[in-house]
């Protein structure tokens, strides 16, 4: 609240008070009443003028210069009629009830959809649940009874099964809760892991992978780690030729541990780089290529942010991509525990 | 079936078609199966039959699969692999504190299935048959990574360890160089076609060294076989 603002808001006030004053002091005159009267007249009717304009400046300007002050420090700012004071006068108070049920009717909305979301995500993580066994039976099936085309069935299979999980970690990844669980492991664990169910095209594609220096404790959720690992290393694949390199090492520093993947693939173009977190989103190369959904980076990012993974992606048109994750050491995560 | 001696697998695992498939595949693969298709009292009927191993699905009608663990273990120390469509480090942990041996996500990797299974079941019946394989007089120590053949031994490295057992297992059929390796991506040896060649012709020269010289007999274009 400005005082140049209360003073042209109140200007009614002194207008009134020079017009009365006027009034005043010509029928005084008229009547011949003494100057000392007049003046004492004056001087009594001003000051109550004026005090009662300080005074109620003083009154709102309190509440609301709290109310703005409160509303800046509070990162969530449907709370703020929790945090104030019922006001003293009037006006104040109808704007504080009026926060109240506003807000009450904000919570109320909030808690429909945030209920409809937690309901959707439970029949989501329900459904992938449920899918694996079918698909399961589906393998088994294609195994036992093997045909001309029981190699690409599996590889459809598999597809699907990385689809599936992609949608759990999406359901996942928007989760407010951190449902993961951070334990001692040994980083070569989700390397291999995330490798292991790539083979089959790094096989086909005769691609040379080597792995260096990955055998280091971290403290993580394996299973985390595994599926970014895996998003990457997919794109690795996505974007690199048949008998091309991709190499995959670790780096250890005072703080943090740093796990890269190298392609040397076809790299991504400097104008599409600030864009590969964004969802959806698929470069020129991406568009050339028909199984980009533009999900896997940004659901990488998602997740190393909820680990505390730094992810930095480099990269140089027609030379390759190199994406690199900074995993803090196991004593950021326990200080983060306690 | 390369094994004299067949293990039991019981198999825990309500729904039906996977259970067929399973119990057809573990058999294909030199198994003994017995499934139960009841689910009442579940604990009692697995100490019952007194499998060498467990594969036990967590999510049964009517009683959790880490429930049945449980029970289990109070009376048996039979080897139990969890099956499941859950799979977070979460669950993971909670069925190892129930007494579970492994943990395997469906839908799994069929051969890393197997390789577990060998793995638990070598473990915990050490002594028998498991790790030791022949063809013809040679024979594959598995857990010793030595191959013997009349009175002398050579020792194999890991790579060629894989490599020799893929083969023994698969013997008087064509194994291919896609089929190899995947073999031994499966057991974190990423090795590429030039490894594999490198690993083969060394593998070749200590062979020729007990005189085995023609014991892996190359297909041209469609792999390598071992007579027995």
């Amino acid at each position: 609240m400005r005082k140049s603002t209360y003073v042209k808001e109140h200007l009614y006030v002194l207008l009134f008070g020079i017009l009365l004053s006027a009034l005043q002091v010509f029928f005084m005159i008229a009547s011949g009443v003494n100057v000392d009267t007049i003046v004492f007249f004056m001087v009594s009717l001003w000051l109550f003028i004026l005090a009662f304009l300080v005074i109620e400046y003083r009154r709102k300007q309190n509440f609301y210069h709290n109310v703005q002050q409160q509303l800046e420090r509070l990162d969530q700012k449907s709370l703020l009629h929790e945090v104030l004071e019922v006001p003293s006068f009037e006006e104040g108070q109808i704007f504080y009830q009026t926060l109240e049920v506003v807000n009450k009717d904000y919570n109320d909305r909030l808690a429909q959809y945030a209920k409809r979301e937690a309901d959707y995500k439970e029949y989501v993580e329900m459904w992938i649940h449920e899918i694996k066994s079918p698909l399961t039976a589906a393998k088994l099936m294609n195994t036992n009874h093997p045909s001309l085309i029981s190699k690409e069935l599996a590889i459809e299979m598999d597809r699907m099964d990385d689809y599936i999980e992609q949608a759990l970690y999406y359901a996942k990844s928007s989760d407010p809760q951190q449902d993961y669980v951070l334990k001692d492991m040994n980083l070569s664990d989700s390397v291999n892991a995330a490798v292991r169910r790539l083979k089959q095209r790094f096989i086909a594609k005769h691609i040379k992978l080597t792995i260096q220096d990955c055998d280091c404790k971290i403290t993580m959720d394996s299973k985390w780690l595994e599926f970014i690992l895996h998003q990457i290393l997919d794109n690795a694949l996505k974007y690199t030729n048949d008998y091309g390199k991709i190499e995959i090492y670790a780096k250890k520093h005072e703080e943090h541990i740093e796990v890269s993947i190298r392609d040397h693939g076809i790299g991504i173009d400097p104008k599409d780089l600030p864009r590969i977190y964004n969802r959806g989103f698929t470069g020129e190369n991406g568009r050339l290529e028909k199984k980009a959904t533009g999900m896997g980076l940004y659901l990488c990012k998602a997740l190393c942010d909820k680990l505390y993974i730094q992810l930095q992606v480099d990269s140089q048109l027609g030379k390759g991509t190199s994406v690199t994750l900074s995993i803090p050491n196991t004593r950021f995560y326990k200080q983060l525990v306690s | 079936m390369y094994n004299k001696f067949m293990y039991t697998i019981l198999i825990v695992e309500d729904e039906k078609n996977i259970r067929d498939e399973l119990s057809t595949f573990l058999k294909t693969n030199g198994y003994e199966v017995i499934t139960i298709t009841d689910f009442h009292e579940v604990s009692k009927q697995v100490v019952n039959l007194h499998p060498h191993l467990v594969l036990l699905d967590l999510n049964l009608p009517g009683v959790d699969g880490n429930h049945v663990a449980k029970e289990v273990r109070k009376q048996s120390n039979v080897p139990l692999i969890i099956v499941t469509s859950r799979n977070t480090d979460l669950d993971e942990l909670m069925s190892m504190h129930m007494g579970a041996d492994d943990f395997i996500t469906k839908p799994y990797n069929l051969q890393i299935l197997l390789a577990r299974m060998e793995r638990i079941l070598n473990r915990s019946y050490e002594g028998d048959q498991g790790s030791k394989l022949y063809v013809r007089d040679v024979l594959l120590d598995v857990a010793k990574s030595t191959l013997t053949y009349q009175d002398e031994s050579i020792e194999l490295t890991k790579n060629e360890l894989r490599i020799l057992t893929t083969l023994f297992k698969h013997k008087n059929n064509i194994v291919s160089r896609d089929e190899l390796m995947s073999e031994m991506w499966d057991s974190d040896m990423f090795v590429d076609d030039n490894a594999l060649t490198v690993n083969m012709n060394r593998l070749r020269k200590k062979l020729a060294y007990l005189n085995l010289a023609d014991f892996i007999e190359t297909k041209r274009g469609m792999g390598y076989i071992i007579h027995a």
